[in-house]
């Protein structure tokens, strides 16, 4: 039972630890969110299937996280209030000439964030140009250019 | 008749669902339920320790609980519960057992354990009369079903019928 239960404790406690540290934990991965991850797994892995390493334990608790994520995306997609409590929601960041500096502030995103994002994905480079910039529920910043590009 | 398609972006895309798709997603809701009912089985013990697995063996002398399906690799356990007959209880692991169960550790521990040809001897000095409870934890190895005994002496051997997944 361990083999199920410990997965799905684990898989559990970390979508709420993600969940409650805001969207860039994940969204946009640096060097240092990299070795945190590779540290967190090392640091799960025991805990995960405790002294039993048979194949048999590695892949139910294998399928018990696919089937949990598989399971969630069902039931957010059943039920909206879910999917808006997990995934949050969008936050616009920047709109017509003004930054919106308390959700900068709260979500921990820069100016300089939304320029590297206009940069990526339109080759801007100034926030004139920006009609408006918004924090994705999946941590991404899309831009939405103030013209078209020529 | 052509096809119904519309342009997204560069992609011309077709508005009728395919066969290949609807045997896509059907394939994808097979594996689903696949997948369920190996969790369900796993939490019942289907597949190794859970209750499933849990089986016991009691004779006049001994009483033994033990798990009939295994897993290679992990830890095991075997419940011995009997009444000491003499100053001397002796418990006998056969080849098969001591094989399967590498590593043994008794609890209470033994004053005299020794690997004989035939398996695994363990003594322990007892008052007469007591009821006497030994817990082994060995880790398992192997795969396939084997057919393990052990005995209390005097006592008969008892077989101990075991399954052993990877």
């Amino acid at each position: 039972m361990n083999a199920v239960l410990r997965p799905a404790l684990i898989y559990v406690v970390l979508l709420l630890i993600f969940r409650l540290t805001g969207k860039r934990s994940i969204g946009e991965i640096t060097t240092f969110d990299f070795l945190l991850l590779l540290v967190i797994s090392e640091a799960l892995s025991s805990a995960l299937l405790a002294d039993d390493h048979s194949i048999t334990a590695a892949l139910i608790a294998a399928i018990t996280l696919i089937g949990l994520d598989v399971g969630l995306s069902l039931a957010k997609r059943n039920w909206p209030a879910l999917d808006r409590v997990l995934e949050d929601e969008p936050v616009v960041l920047y709109l017509d000439g003004k930054l919106q500096q308390e959700r900068l502030r709260k979500e921990r995103v820069s100016e300089d964030d939304i320029l590297e994002a206009a940069r990526q994905a339109h080759g801007i480079d100034s926030l004139d140009d920006i009609r408006c910039a918004v924090l994705e529920r999946r941590g991404k910043i899309s831009v939405m250019p103030r013209r078209a590009r020529s | 008749m052509a096809r119904p398609t519309r342009t997204v972006g560069s992609l011309k895309k077709d508005l009728v669902v395919t066969a290949f798709e609807r045997r896509s997603w059907g394939l994808q809701r097979a594996t689903w339920l696949v997948m369920l009912l190996i969790v369900v089985v796993a939490s019942i013990g289907g597949l190794g320790n859970g209750h499933l697995s849990h089986a016991s063996t009691i004779t006049p002398l001994v009483g033994v609980r033990y798990d009939r399906i295994l897993r290679s690799d992990s830890p095991s356990t075997i419940a011995l519960r009997t009444v000491a007959t003499d100053t001397i209880l002796q418990v006998e692991l056969d080849s098969t057992l001591a094989g399967v169960h590498t590593t043994t550790h008794f609890s209470p521990a033994p004053d005299e354990m020794s690997p004989t040809p035939a398996g695994l001897v363990a003594r322990w000095r007892v008052v007469p009369g007591d009821s006497i409870a030994i817990l082994t934890t060995s880790t398992v190895h192997g795969i396939g079903r084997r057919t393990a005994h052990l005995r209390v002496v005097p006592g008969e051997w008892i077989a101990l019928p075991v399954t052993i997944l990877p």
